[in-house]
């Protein structure tokens, strides 16, 4: 077990930075961030690296390992090639902190322009198939106000709530990443949220204006980066995306869809 | 005063989990400024580690469950130690809770018929826990997240609160550095939440993050504040063991509330030889009976069998797979087995259980649909924490409240799988409603500029042109000898060695160096909570040397069996200028309609 | 907003710090993309060699075939000057469902504008960027193209029936299957997969619903499921259909041309 792992680590800020080569010893079924640590514990106890669960659930320790946008405690040291160097960078589409710890304080400010979940009332979120067929039962929960809904129609939704916001999607965007556009658009991972709560059973909120204006959707040019990056394996763009795009083209580009509302205006 | 960015706010919330985002929303809606300070981004908190549900009678399963049956089962799984009213506010509101939850946007697993859909778990007498799948916390986390931005909540990431400051006895505000540059913050505040979290960092395997190091159990300990069971640490039964960089990585009890069973390397189903005394006859005594559950469960049947031995409490099953591994009966990396892939089909275990599967499959190469896991304890949940008002979370320092796993009292010795998410929100909220409306009775407290920059010195002694210690190996050190002295099974004599240990790390700690400067500087952010893992170790020590008897989450091989006497008597921990002391104080007195509850059957 | 550091700096075309073979596969995907654009445009223009069989002055013993480059085949009228042939008429149907589908962008885009080239590789044309809120917000009207093609679905079925009457001897038409036959059935049936796995498609049946309740739900329920669960592999059908059709009409050339005989197999 003697084996040695070289890194190369950028180390440095926004303005200036080095990359710089260290050598710790691997251990079987050892991880990059498990590497980083070691860094810290043998050489630079300064080495700057955000972390939390260490299991892949926080989304913390998101960075570009060889190139590639990885959570790094889920980024396994044998399947790259003993005796090569491996390359860990800071994630590229925010300003760097200090070291492997970027500034992703942008996505904070985009949330909160999506405004919150908003309640349906709740008769009408009621399941009438559920009241016929589960008789007497539902009719008691109908009079106390139960919210109802499908496994099936939660099953959706809970494909976007798994995102741990790790913003791999965010830093893999092009629109982000090369074209910078922070100030025009919302990125993949707020698609995903908006997504989750437009297709929310329950939710009677409206945020096509939104994403469409203030996000941006229109920017992205469906490339999939941000699919292919998820730790998560959500599919952010067959459904979130493009979902959201089809839901847009309904309300806003739709030429026919856009007489009928002018011919009947309350339909 | 002026080298510190200072804030002034009615509440301080410290710590964005899910109690101390629940504290913060709560504090808000009743009309007090507020800050929620985290020392993570806010949504990383640990709550997202928690995976297998918030446990709330909401009886949709099954209809017989009641708050009263939620808490018999809280109190007897913790060894009936716990504060009896924290207990029963928990049992009554949790219910209501998880509904709020939903109505901010929680997508909860459903029933068939479109309700909130509840799970078994160890320890509870009726499926009782909402989930999402094995991700509950991040369930939590992310709706508590989304309401939060949307409260007039003022969030501070990335700023770990060193200090509480107080005015006389009461509190006035609390000091702490901004991580990303190092810089020194004071909040002023009439009132604070503590919302810390727990303290495993001390232990070598734990499941828990870098954040658990004791925090605010130390500040509220430093401040003059109560701590209460503290000699109770968890150990979760089923942690990873292979491969060595994610030992200690949870596995959620789910698996076992899904049906997973424990073998040992024999590939013997071991738990039936290890049902306590207290829950004889309430469990299966054979596979058949077992087995028989498991089917009438997954038919939805109302099960006529009786539950599996898995579904015990965590304190004894992890003591059983400890007890197997010690006689030689282990797995081939010194663990026991848990295995549901001959139990339930592979697309249900990728359904209910995505992130175990996810977890082995990248991290151990084990596909948990066609072969076993390999688990053993991990240090997991300390049942200790700041005595609190179990009516208003209020600690015996005036203003200073505590919620969440630092909160002290509601599990006892022994706390339930699922009990955690739902004391999370139950107790958020209690602390939040208070804190806002001490703050409205009280006026700003003064802060002590002296006091600032005592402790302000005190942190930048770590830097320096002297060689020193590197504090990283300190820490080590302590978590080995935790895990060797302090872990499950305790000894007088491993006790009083512990103790000496910590008097010579404290030694250490206090010379160690770090290189660089101020700025995001993990190796001074750990050499600073070095400090707080040291004094709250040392007040589980003590604890754990006072308690001369085994209950719930402390084993005394020195004094195997439960003691009556013992079971009148919580173990207080409070720092006076002698140091650390423990006292013995009495259980107060039950109301006998609860008590009837217990006796029952 | 992003780094500044020259270590960190990646802005020109294909900088990147992959090690793995990234750029094979658009440049795989650009050969086939303009193969297949120069083939059928070639084919579209040729006027000549589309359809064979009886009631078309060729081979009329053969059933009825006719290349899908060319299909509905419109009658044109004499004074169009004579290159005009009748497939320019009707390929901008498939060619602008092909166009606007939510997978071929991906593909284009990265292959033929390399914008970008592949994930976490940096671009060239970094100033201007208007995505799709620009020229491309035609893009939009997928869904029209989506009636259109699946107009042309019908057609395929026409055709794949037609395949199937083969002039008797003593006058009539009786069933029969020739390798042609299978040809244009193969590629019925990649068509219809890709058309019917189309991301509009499936927001039409039931995606654009938050609830699946009520009367008819449980049924949009359902068929968005079977539309989702073959949109999976949109991508996939995408290509084999682009190959089908390209191979379709490749055969019914070669056949009308006298190049090689169909087989008839019963």
């Amino acid at each position: 077990m003697a084996e040695e792992a070289i890194l190369h680590i950028y180390r440095g800020n926004n303005d200036k930075g080095e990359m710089v080569e260290y050598r710790v010893p691997v251990q079987p079924g050892m991880v990059v961030l498990d590497a980083v640590h070691a860094v810290q514990a043998m050489y630079s106890p300064d080495l700057a690296v955000r972390w939390n669960c260490k299991a892949g659930k926080c989304g913390s320790c998101s960075g570009e390992v060889n190139g590639k946008p990885r959570l790094m405690c889920m980024d396994r040291m044998d399947k790259y090639p003993a005796g090569e160097p491996i390359v860990i960078r800071p994630i590229k589409s925010f300003p760097v902190m200090k070291d492997l710890a970027t500034d992703v304080s942008w996505n904070y400010r985009v949330n909160k322009k999506i405004p919150p979940f908003q309640m349906k009332p709740v008769a009408t979120s009621l399941r009438d198939a559920d009241a016929k067929s589960a008789g007497s039962e539902s009719r008691r929960d109908s009079a106390t106000a139960e919210p109802r809904f499908s496994q099936e129609e939660a099953d959706r939704v809970q494909e976007f709530r798994k995102c741990i916001e790790c913003y791999l999607c965010q830093n893999v965007c092009h629109v982000l990443r090369d074209h910078e556009k922070h100030e025009e658009f919302g990125g993949p991972r707020f698609f995903v949220r908006v997504a989750s709560l437009e297709m929310h059973p329950l939710d009677c909120g409206d945020r096509l204006e939104l994403v469409k204006d203030q996000l941006g959707l229109g920017f992205c040019n469906i490339t999939r980066c941000c699919t292919e990056v998820c730790p998560e394996h959500i599919h952010i763009t067959d459904n979130a995306i493009i979902p959201l795009k089809e839901r847009v083209v309904d309300r806003f580009y739709d030429p026919i869809k856009k007489l009928l509302r002018i011919v009947f205006p309350k339909a | 005063m002026d080298k510190y960015q200072t804030f002034e706010y009615d509440v301080v919330v410290i710590g964005a989990g899910g109690a101390g985002l629940r504290a913060a929303i709560e504090s808000s809606a009743n009309g007090a400024k507020t800050a929620l300070v985290c020392k993570s981004l806010l949504g990383k908190a640990h709550t997202v580690m928690a995976e297998g549900g918030m446990a709330a009678a909401l009886a949709n399963v099954e209809s017989r469950d009641s708050w009263k049956t939620h808490f018999r089962d809280t109190m007897r799984g913790g060894k009936f130690l716990n504060q009896w009213r924290m207990a029963q506010l928990h049992a009554q509101e949790a219910p209501d809770r998880v509904r709020e939850l939903e109505s901010w946007g929680a997508v909860f697993d459903r029933t068939k018929d479109g309700r909130i859909l509840q799970r078994n778990f160890g320890g509870h007498t009726y499926p009782r826990l909402a989930h999402v799948g094995d991700r509950t916390g991040l369930e939590m986390i992310r709706t508590l997240q989304d309401k939060g931005i949307h409260s007039g909540i003022d969030v501070h990431m990335e700023v770990t609160i060193r200090w509480i400051l107080k005015d006389g006895n009461r509190v006035a505000g609390c000091f702490g550095y901004q991580r990303e540059s190092g810089r020194f913050v004071v909040y002023k505040a009439k009132a604070i939440v503590l919302a810390t979290g727990g303290i495993g960092r001390s232990w070598e395997i734990t499941s828990n993050s870098w954040e658990y190091t004791a925090d605010g159990h130390a500040m509220a300990l430093w401040a003059g504040a109560d701590l209460i069971d503290m000699e109770f640490v968890q150990f979760h039964p089923t942690g990873m063991v292979w491969p060595p960089s994610v030992r200690g990585t949870l596995i959620t009890e789910g698996v076992r509330g899904e049906g997973g069973v424990l073998l040992n390397g024999k590939r013997e189903r071991f738990m039936f030889n290890y049902i306590p005394d207290m829950f004889k006859g309430e469990f299966a005594e054979t596979e058949e009976e077992a087995n028989q559950w498991m089917a009438q469960t997954l038919a939805g049947e109302r099960p006529t069998a009786r539950r599996p031995p898995e579904l015990l409490t965590r304190d004894v099953v992890a003591r059983a797979i400890r007890r197997e591994i010690r006689d030689g009966r282990g797995s081939p990396h010194g663990g026991v087995f848990l295995d549901i892939a001959s139990r339930r089909k592979a697309e249900d275990i990728k359904k209910k259980l995505p992130s175990m599967y996810h977890q082995f499959k990248e991290l151990a190469d084990v596909d948990i649909t066609t072969d076993p896991m390999e688990v053993g304890p991990t240090c997991h949940y300390a049942m200790g924490g700041v005595r609190v008002n179990p009516e208003t979370q209020e600690s015996t320092v005036p203003g200073l409240f505590a919620a969440g796993e630092v909160g002290g009292g509601m599990h006892g010795a022994n706390r339930l799988g699922g009990n955690s998410l739902s004391d999370l929100l139950v107790f958020g909220k209690r602390a939040g409603e208070h804190a806002a409306k001490k703050a409205k009775e009280v006026s700003q407290g003064t802060i002590n500029a002296d006091e600032v920059n005592r402790v302000a010195a005190e942190a930048l002694k770590f830097f320096g042109d002297e060689q020193g210690e590197n504090p990283y190996a300190i820490h080590e050190e302590l978590r080995l000898m935790m895990q060797s002295l302090v872990g499950i099974v305790r000894t007088d004599e491993d006790l009083r060695a512990a103790l000496a240990k910590i008097g010579e790390y404290r030694a250490r700690a206090a010379k160690a160096k770090v290189g660089g400067n101020i700025q995001y500087n993990p190796g001074w952010h750990l050499a600073l909570d070095l400090k707080n893992m040291l004094d709250i170790s040392e007040a589980v020590t003590k604890a754990a040397l006072e308690r001369t008897e085994s209950r719930g989450g402390h084993t005394r091989e020195d004094f195997p069996e439960t003691d009556k006497e013992w079971g009148k008597v919580n173990c207080v921990v409070r720092q006076n200028k002698d140091g650390i002391q423990v006292v013995r104080e009495p259980r107060p007195p039950m109301p006998a309609e609860l008590e009837e509850l217990l006796k029952k059957d | 907003m992003a780094s500044n550091a020259a270590t960190l700096r990646e802005d020109s075309l294909g900088q990147t710090q992959r090690r793995d073979l990234w750029w094979v596969q658009p440049v795989a995907m650009a050969a086939a993309f303009i193969a297949f654009i120069i083939y059928a445009t070639y084919r579209g223009l040729a006027n000549a060699d589309y359809m064979y069989g009886h009631g078309t002055g060729k081979l009329p013993e053969s059933a009825y075939f006719l290349s899908p480059f060319y299909s509905p085949l419109l009658a044109l009228p004499s004074w169009l000057p004579a290159w005009l042939g009748p497939a320019i008429f009707v390929m901008w149907m498939p060619a602008g469902f092909r166009l606007t589908c939510y997978y071929a962008r991906r593909a284009y885009y990265r292959a033929l504008f390399a914008d970008p080239p592949a994930c976490a590789v940096a671009e060239m044309c970094k100033k201007n960027y208007k995505g799709e809120r620009g020229v491309w917000i035609f893009q939009n009207l997928h869904r029209y193209f989506l009636y259109l093609a699946m107009l042309l679905v019908l057609m395929h079925v026409y055709h794949v029936v037609e395949a199937c009457r083969w002039p008797a001897e003593g006058g009539g038409m009786r069933f029969g299957v020739s390798v042609g036959t299978l040809v244009i059935a193969v590629d019925l049936l990649f068509l219809s997969l890709y058309v019917f796995s189309c991301h509009s498609l499936r927001h039409l049946v039931g995606g654009r619903l938050d609830c699946f309740s009520g009367s008819s739900g449980e049924s949009r329920y359902k068929l968005w499921r079977c539309c989702s669960a073959l949109n999976e592999h949109h991508g996939k059908y995408f290509w084999l259909s682009l190959f089908t059709v390209g191979f379709a009409d490749f055969y019914i050339w070669m056949v009308a041309s006298g190049r090689i005989h169909d087989l008839r197999l019963f």
